[in-house]
């Protein structure tokens, strides 16, 4: 029986992850071929082997702006909104929760309405405000918006989190004379690895790939991201997917390395967590 | 300085020929491409027009919504000198003149090029092999003809007709086809201009005419015409599927010659049937909505209109806009002068001056109550959830709103 | 808070009075009234689209919790090859979402399409064209939603089930509680704030997700798949009809809302203990 369970439990694993793994797989092995044998050979496996749609991918249909650029613009706003989203998000969250009761509800509530707000809702606001601002075309000016639309859901996230955190830990910094922003930063940041870093891939993901609000807010080419530039690939008259997959492949591997970096920290901020239960 | 000029993404070669040569004629101005996506040029661009930091030259299809309402709050700068210098009313063909001016009779637009569209083209190689007759004149007579040479096809298991349902435009394309052959001419004339509320509707969109093309492409789908799928296909992946010889025809346009020839495929074109019972020649529609503006609050807008002047000239539209993807506008330039054509593209040429090639109906009302309006509604249509009758009422209930403003 | 303020009270002060108005995209806002809310609630397809996107939103949610879920009590347990299957099960939800629409349009076709080629290599139809037809279109749409999502849930859920101390486990053992009845009426317990978070945030995400849908299905075929998010830049962009897509925003915005609330208050509530 305990067999049987450990046997279906590996199973489901493995499926799911091939479920997961193959389509990038085949992303990556389609990329190296002719926009034909893409469709003549679906899985990948056949035609000729070509590194075109890289060449087209990363210096760009034109020949000037291609992934090279988009993902250095991507990594601008990617870190604007990082910054952002946790110097505002992580304190608000943590002092929301040491709030009475009824005053946190209602903030929660507050954020929680702002999460609901749809984005194609913001798209015109937006552009308004950043034409206004003269923000248009800069990618940084983008990261600072994203990582304010990101920053209800990090606020939740976040409260969820440090309500939970062990109150004997907070008497005690304030015996030791900290004041409540103090053990803030001393006592509870470092604890949190584990929280600050899994809302920040959150908004990272996000960051990665939001498309809508970026399109019209970014439309000097050199300004643009990741996922507004390999749209651009795809027109009326001509579709060339051979590009846009060089493009998919080449704009996850960055991402990947960074969280195989920041995986050990989840993996140590939760240990950590743990230990104080 | 530098002058910055919007262009869709598929006219990249267009736009970089342009750019050398405009540089090189005006040393001190540099020309910076704004690419731009098909989703934006009818959506999100009318923010980036009409904004404080527009480029100095957008690109502003006529049959957009962005066009419409940029001149509803003044948005363009009226172009009467670039079209006096470059005697556009006269190198324009009179319809295409009278389409690309606004309501008021004052140009704010210049369009560029003229692509064809609609065009069935059939896989030489598999027309044989089937034991399908080519068509006389290019011109499938009638649905019986169309439907024998579709279970041909299907009989030795390739996809008939390769269309490209996905795409909200597309059904707009079989409807410019059909639309000419059901309405007599002056019917169509009161089609292509009656949104415009100074014109009195003397044909409705319940009326025959109209109702006739749904019922057609209704009739098409039912009787498998299309690939299977074809409702959640869209252009690239109908046209490669042709290319690799899966498919006995595409519905594509000249727009698509190139990469055609390109892939070595052995191919020529046909033209649809009418609509059941109509004698009417069927001509290939043409597309004359690539069109380009000077926003008002353009930085450089003397620069831009010169630009647009240097676009219109015979030599770019030979050298920039005489390529196998579209083809110039103006008529003081002749097929000859256009070396570089593709024999397939001169002769789809040959025909529209044998035979015409009107206005598309959705290339030339706007976007909002043609093309995006009915491709959604004969998409409903075809996968059974609205009938002739309903899409037909919805369209004269379209006509009625737009009218009203 | 002013942050807050500034991108999103502004931006919701703005749609809604919008929502009022005639607005054709440019120019001045002129309120007229609530003509166009009497409009949106008079229209059959609005309330065709908000059944869907109810529908697609509650199986994406409940779809990516469960996997996950699952997924979190497989490997949280040390289970060989952990550290890898947390690496790659991630993947998904990193690609940009926008182009990853483009693959899954294209893997879907009939005969052309990796998912149709492996059904023929399973030796199944390789004909089917799931996008195509007004009754299956949606099914593609949550499958490769939910295929994104379950990445970042699985990481939260992981998170809170290894915050659950070993020692509550072996009480549990040494009582005899056999592993599927100490997931069950010691884990999910436990979880549940986190759980309730992480559906309720998946339900918004997915209610509000524009850039699957669209790259997918353009919202067809006709208005088979037009969720709320799809009307709402059909309304607003395509047809240049600002207010009434702003109405529509608004009541989307309201519905979600409750929405949202019902989920919190169901998840919490449920196997308190």
């Amino acid at each position: 029986m305990r067999r049987l369970a450990a046997f279906a439990k590996h199973v489901l694993l493995l499926l799911w992850s091939a479920l997961v793994v193959v389509p990038f797989v085949l992303i990556c092995l389609l990329a190296f071929r002719s926009e034909k044998d893409i469709y003549n050979y679906p899985l990948g496996l056949g035609g000729s082997f070509t590194l075109e749609n890289f060449a087209i991918a990363w210096w760009g249909p034109g020949g000037d702006t291609g992934v090279g650029i988009f993902l250095a613009n991507s990594a601008s706003v990617a870190l604007t909104a990082l910054a952002t989203n946790l110097a505002f998000g992580a304190p608000s969250a943590y002092f929301i929760t040491l709030l009475s009761g009824k005053v946190r509800r209602r903030l929660i509530r507050v954020f929680l309405v702002a999460t609901v707000v749809p984005l194609v809702l913001l798209v015109v606001p937006y552009f308004q405000l950043f034409d206004f601002m003269g923000g248009l075309n800069n990618p940084f000016a983008l990261g600072f918006a994203y990582g304010s639309v990101a920053l209800p859901t990090t606020v939740l996230i976040l409260t969820a989190f440090f309500s939970d955190f062990p109150h004997e830990l907070r008497e005690a910094a304030s015996l030791d004379g900290l004041t409540a922003f103090g053990t803030f930063i001393r006592v509870v940041l470092p604890l949190s690895k584990g929280a600050l870093v899994g809302t920040s891939l959150l908004a990272l993901i996000f960051v990665w790939g939001e498309s809508q609000l970026a399109v019209p807010l970014l439309q000097d080419p050199t300004a643009q991201t990741v996922p507004v530039g390999l749209l651009a690939f795809r027109g009326q008259f001509q579709g060339q997917l051979g590009p846009i997959f060089a493009g998919l492949s080449l704009a996850a591997v960055p991402i990947i390395i960074v969280y195989l970096i920041f995986n050990r920290f989840i993996a140590k901020g939760i240990a950590l967590g743990g230990v104080f239960r | 300085m530098t002058l910055t000029v919007q262009a869709a993404s598929i006219q990249a070669a267009t736009f970089a020929v342009l750019k050398e040569a405009f540089e090189a004629a005006n040393p001190g101005i540099s020309v910076k491409i704004q690419t731009i996506s098909d989703d934006q040029k009818q959506t999100t661009n009318l923010q980036v027009v009409t904004g404080s930091n527009p480029p100095d030259v957008a690109f502003v299809p006529t049959n957009s919504n962005v066009y419409t309402s940029a001149l509803e709050v003044d948005g363009l700068l009226p172009l009467t000198d670039v079209w006096e210098n470059q005697k556009l009313d006269s190198r324009y063909d009179a319809s295409t003149a009278a389409a690309t001016k606004a309501a008021d009779g004052i140009p704010y637009v210049v369009t560029t090029d003229n692509l064809l569209y609609n065009v069935a083209f059939y896989n030489k190689d598999l027309f044989e092999q089937a034991d399908i007759t080519v068509p006389e004149n290019r011109r499938i007579p009638d649905n019986e003809t169309l439907y024998e040479i579709a279970d041909k096809l299907k009989a030795i298991g390739v996809a008939p007709v390769n269309f490209s349902g996905k795409d909200i435009f597309a059904a707009g394309w079989l409807i410019d086809g059909l639309l000419p052959t059901a309405a007599t001419p002056s019917e169509m004339e009161n089609y292509l201009t009656s949104y415009n509320p100074g014109i009195e509707v003397t044909v409705e969109y319940t009326d025959q005419p109209f109702v006739q093309t749904i019922e057609q492409l209704a009739e098409w789908a039912e009787h498998g015409v299309f690939q299977d799928g074809f409702l959640g296909q869209d252009l690239a992946t109908a046209l490669a599927q042709f290319q690799q010889g899966q498919a006995g025809i595409f519905i594509g346009a000249s727009a698509h010659v190139a990469s055609l020839t390109e892939s070595g495929l052995s191919y020529d074109w046909l033209l649809l049937p009418p609509v059941e019972g109509s004698t009417t020649t069927v001509t290939l529609p043409s597309y004359q909505g690539d069109s380009w503006a000077v926003p008002a609050k353009a930085d450089h807008p003397d620069e831009a209109k010169l630009f647009l002047e240097f676009m219109m000239s015979d030599e770019m539209q030979v050298e920039a806009f005489g390529g196998n993807d579209i083809l110039p506008i103006v008529n003081t330039v002749s097929l000859d002068q256009l070396t570089e054509l593709d024999p397939v593209t001169r002769s789809l040429v040959e025909d529209t001056v044998a035979n015409g090639a009107p206005i598309g109906w959705t290339s030339a009302v706007p976007g909002a109550f043609g093309q995006t309006h009915i491709g959604g509604q004969v998409q409903a249509l075809w996968s059974g959830q609205a009938s002739v009758s309903s899409v037909a009422e919805a369209q004269q209930a379209e006509l009625l709103k737009v009218r009203e403003g | 808070m002013a942050l807050v303020g500034l991108f999103f009270v502004v931006p919701i002060v703005q749609a809604v009075t919008v929502s009022l108005s005639g607005w054709p995209g440019v120019g001045p806002v002129e309120i007229e009234g609530l003509g166009n809310y009497a409009a949106v609630l008079a229209s059959p397809e609005f309330y065709h689209s908000l059944l869907r996107t109810v529908v697609f939103a509650v199986v994406v949610a409940f779809g990516i919790v469960s996997i996950a879920t699952l997924l979190a009590a497989a490997v949280s347990r040390r289970v060989r090859g952990a550290r890898i299957y947390r690496v790659i099960w991630f993947i998904p939800g990193i690609a940009p979402a926008a182009a990853v629409a483009v693959y899954w349009n294209t893997a879907f076709q009939p005969e052309i399409g990796t998912v149709n080629a492996i059904a023929g290599l399973l030796g199944l139809n390789t004909n089917s064209a799931l996008l195509a037809s007004p009754s299956t279109a949606l099914y593609p749409v949550i499958l490769v939603s939910i295929w994104s999502g379950v990445g970042f849930a699985f990481i939260l859920i992981l998170g809170g089930m290894e915050q659950i101390p070993v020692s509550v486990y072996e009480a549990a053992s040494i009582d005899g509680a056999s592993p599927a009845r100490q997931f069950f009426s010691l884990t999910l317990p436990l979880l549940r704030p986190i759980l309730s978070i992480t559906a309720t945030l998946n339900l918004i995400w997915a209610f509000n997700n524009f850039t699957t849908v669209w790259g997918m299905t353009n919202g067809g075929p006709g208005l088979a798949t037009t969720t709320l998010p799809v009307l709402v830049y059909r309304t607003a962009f395509i047809d240049g009809q600002f207010g009434e897509g702003s109405a529509i925003a608004v009541i989307a915005g309201a519905i979600l809302l409750v929405l949202g609330f019902v989920s919190l208050r169901i998840t919490q509530s449920r196997g308190v203990s």
